[in-house]
């Protein structure tokens, strides 16, 4: 394993538009491509990733780092049977276990800055609570994940706004007046008018004008991926230009369009096979859509193919990408 | 004058030759002294004055021969220009047409009569069975004279001629171990009345060479019969469902209870005094047709409450229910599709049958009717016993028919009736059987538009939902309906207008 990981956070504000299911297949395709991909299961409360990868009964999960502290973290990773691709379960958590507090979540996100892996996915819960947007935050790159109904387009924008006000309050710990414009968590002392960064700025223009530059700079290095999931045609695809367009317009923020997938049975038909769809089919069209998120997400160009049940793997990596592959 | 005094000296010329030649004939004939010749001489004087006459005698005496002579040539010549021309022309037939021996064997005779459109082979069947009847007639014939003289020596060519059918018969055998005992007690039933014909083919073996032809091609022709009907039998036999009871290995009790259900059916199909020939056929295709209409009454009703329960409110569970239906159905009519492919008569015929069928002289005669051969070497060529027909009866819970008062002898004429009643039975239930799976077919097709309304999450459209026992308000609703935004513009301002308050937006 190498020393620095890169964090990839797939994340959505609607529950059920395929955050796992992507977010696994990510994972799978990466440690394919031969890099070493730890995958973790963020969604406390209610997690299902181990099913997806046909792991029953996980050995260990987050609750026995919570209620082991003596437990050496490396015993979390569980071997999923995929070369590279070692697996961290939510499995065995209880009620209520959504609502750790921040020591705990300083606890995990200093786990998972400590694993040595090229590659280390988190699959995040629905939501816009701190405790998803935290772990949110911490990737170094961040992939949000919409379908192209209109309520989990409007739930991704709510969050995306989200996560970037949330960025603002972690960068700009020392500045009370910053942080009452940008956490709306108590309304009775935030300011409910701030919820655009034109609206942040002109009035931190007024107040702290020195933090102008500061918030478009972080405005500027932050630029979540997008991916369209279950797409059946054309106007779906163009969905993801227009929230593009409505997170510019009111987030000032330029985010990439990774791609889309296409809405399929053999998605569903893997989900109730356990078996990962880049795995089971990895010619499939939504395999396919998956090999280009995946190099767009690693500046390469993945190519999977399955002949007589064996995958071969083709991978280019692009020229001047930087990407540490 | 110089051309007359010319003939006159020719006419004299032949006329001392014909005289010195007659003078000759005279004297060596003793013609003078003849009488003949004394009464036909003036006749001859009278030619010999008159050259017309003499020439018309030299006419009758030698252009007659001449010009027969000359007609038999030339029809000699014609004959034969006429039979080269015919074997030429069977030379070419020859070529084309496929050999036919003379005494074929089996497997030819039925590849042949596949091969055969129906016309031609029905003219074939019906050539064969007229060359059957005048076999049997002869053989009757030659019993009856076996009777009378008390005669009885059946020689070598018997063996010979029943050699092939014994051996058929060992090949039978040796199949029957892997057919029901029903089957084998057919088979030797059918062999039991084959060797009825020893007698007759040894009789025919003293008789003419074309009659011993007869012979051999009617033993053939009953063996051919005999192993297509035990190889529809044995496909029979392998459709038959799983389930299925097979019958009894022939003991005396179940055959009898079962010839007893063949002799009502035939029964109810035969009015021997008020109806023709063609009744029964009827009668047989009606019987047929309600046991059909039954099934299909039970397709439609199954049908009728699936197409009830599809206009009912969708829930997921019922679509299960749905399938185990269509399952349901679609057995159903793979089942009376079997049911229809296998022909119509289970005719469970048993030794007593059989034997009813050879004293069908007497009922003949009974009757006045013509006299018409017993047929036995058809019999084995029957129809074999199918229990499907049963099986059927006993899962619908069918009621057989019930047993009319038996006429007196009905089997010659039901296999003489036999060939229409298929005919029209295997239209009448194919007919059916398309009807059925057309309707079959129409089902799965409402009930995959269903699915696809499902899918496109369009519930119901365009099908009335039918009210249940309950009292139904009017709601009252007031919403704009929103076409689907194709305008990117439209669909940014709306999202705007979800994700912002008004005074938000103002702002």
């Amino acid at each position: 394993m190498t020393v620095s990981s890169k964090i990839i956070a797939v994340g959505g504000g609607k529950g059920g538009i395929g955050k796992s299911i992507i977010c696994t297949n990510l994972a799978v395709g990466m440690a394919l491509s031969g890099q070493d991909v730890v995958l973790m299961d963020t969604d406390f409360g209610a997690s299902n990733l181990h099913a997806l990868l046909g792991i029953s009964n996980p050995r260990h999960g987050f609750q026995d780092f919570f209620t082991s502290p003596l437990i050496d973290p490396r015993s979390l990773l569980i071997d999923t049977g995929i070369e590279n691709l070692k697996f961290v379960s939510g499995a065995g958590d209880n009620p209520g276990s959504a609502n750790i507090g921040p020591e705990q979540i300083q606890t995990i996100i200093s786990f998972i800055h400590s694993l040595k892996a090229d590659m280390v996915l988190l699959d995040m819960g629905p939501g816009t609570n701190y405790n998803v947007i935290d772990f949110f935050n911490i990737a170094d790159q961040s992939v949000v994940l919409t379908t192209p109904e209109m309520t989990s387009v409007m739930k991704t924008f709510s969050f995306i706004r989200a996560s970037l006000f949330r960025k603002f309050h972690k960068k700009f710990d020392g500045h009370p007046e910053l942080q009452r414009m940008v956490d709306h968590s108590n309304p009775g002392h935030a300011d409910v008018e701030t919820y655009t960064v034109d609206l942040l700025k002109d009035k931190l223009g007024k107040t702290a004008p020195d933090l102008v530059n500061a918030i478009e700079e972080e405005v500027r290095q932050y630029h979540p991926g997008l991916v369209v999931n279950r797409v059946r045609n054309r106007r779906d695809i163009q969905v993801g230009d227009n929230l593009i367009q409505l997170v510019q317009k009111y987030l000032g923020m330029e985010m990439e369009y990774l791609g889309y997938i296409i809405d399929s049975d053999r998605v569903r038909d893997s989900v109730d096979e356990m078996v990962p769809f880049l795995i089971k089919d990895p010619q499939s069209k939504p395999s396919e859509n998956l090999q280009q998120i995946i190099g767009a997400l690693t500046h390469s160009d993945l190519h999977l193919v399955k002949q007589d049940g064996n995958i071969f793997v083709s991978k280019q990596v692009r020229l001047g990408s930087g990407w540490n592959v | 004058m110089f051309e007359n005094d010319t003939l006159e000296g020719i006419l004299d010329t032949l006329l001392s030759l014909v005289q010195s030649i007659g003078n000759m004939i005279g004297e060596i004939l003793a013609l003078e002294h003849s009488e003949l010749f004394q009464t036909i001489q003036p006749y001859l004087l009278q030619i010999l004055d008159d050259p017309l006459l003499l020439a018309g005698a030299f006419v009758v005496c030698f252009g007659l021969p001449y010009a027969y002579f000359k007609i038999r040539k030339i029809n000699r010549e014609a004959e034969e220009t006429f039979e080269e021309l015919e074997e030429s022309d069977l030379q070419e037939f020859d070529e084309d047409e496929v050999e036919k021996p003379l005494f074929p064997q089996t497997a030819f005779r039925s590849a042949h009569a596949k091969s055969q459109p129906m016309p031609a082979r029905a003219h074939e069947e019906k050539d064969e069975d007229e060359n059957l009847e005048d076999l049997e007639m002869i053989a009757m014939g030659l019993e009856e004279d076996e009777e009378e003289t008390g005669f009885k020596s059946r020689g070598e060519p018997v063996q010979a001629n029943h050699k092939p059918l014994e051996q058929t018969q060992d090949e039978i055998h040796l199949e029957e171990e892997d057919l029901s005992p029903e089957l084998t007690e057919l088979m030797k039933n059918a062999f039991e009345l084959d060797e009825e014909s020893p007698s007759v083919t040894a009789s025919l073996a003293e008789d003419k060479l074309s009659e011993e032809d007869l012979q051999d091609q009617a033993i053939m022709d009953l063996q051919a019969e005999m192993e297509e009907s035990i190889n529809r039998l044995t496909e029979h036999l392998t459709q038959k469902p799983e389930g299925t009871p097979v019958s009894e290995p022939a003991p005396p009790e179940p055959t009898a209870e079962v010839d007893e259900d063949w002799k009502s059916m035939m029964s109810e199909t035969f009015d021997w005094e008020n109806e023709g020939m063609d009744a029964p056929v009827i009668e047989d295709e009606t019987l047929e047709e309600e046991s059909i209409m039954d099934l299909q009454k039970e397709m439609e009703e199954s049908i009728n409450k699936i197409s009830e329960e599809i206009s009912k409110p969708v829930g997921i569970t019922p679509n299960f229910d749905y399938s185990e239906e269509l399952e349901e159905i679609e057995k159903e009519a793979e089942t009376e599709e079997l049911l229809a492919s296998l022909q119509k008569p289970p005719p469970r015929i048993s030794s007593a049958s059989l034997a009813e069928e050879l004293t069908l002289d007497e009922s003949l005669l009974k009757f006045d009717e013509p006299p018409a051969p017993p047929k036995p070497v058809r019999e084995p060529a029957a129809p074999v016993p199918q229990p499907e027909p049963v099986a059927r009866e006993e899962r619908k819970g069918v009621k057989p028919p019930p047993p009319r008062p038996p006429a007196p002898k009905p089997i010659l004429e039901e296999k003489e009736g036999e060939p229409l009643f298929s005919e029209i039975l295997e239209k009448t239930v194919s007919a059916k059987t398309d009807q059925l799976v057309s309707r079959l077919k129409e089902f799965q097709d409402k009930l995959e538009g269903r699915f696809q309304s499902l899918e496109s999450g369009s519930v119901g459209h365009g099908t009335p939902v039918p009210r249940r026992d309950r009292t139904y308000e009017r709601a009252e609703i007031h919403y704009e309906r929103r076409r689907p935004l194709v305008n990117d513009r439209e669909y940014i301002r709306l999202l705007e207008s979800f994700i912002f308050l008004d005074s938000q937006k103002k702002r």
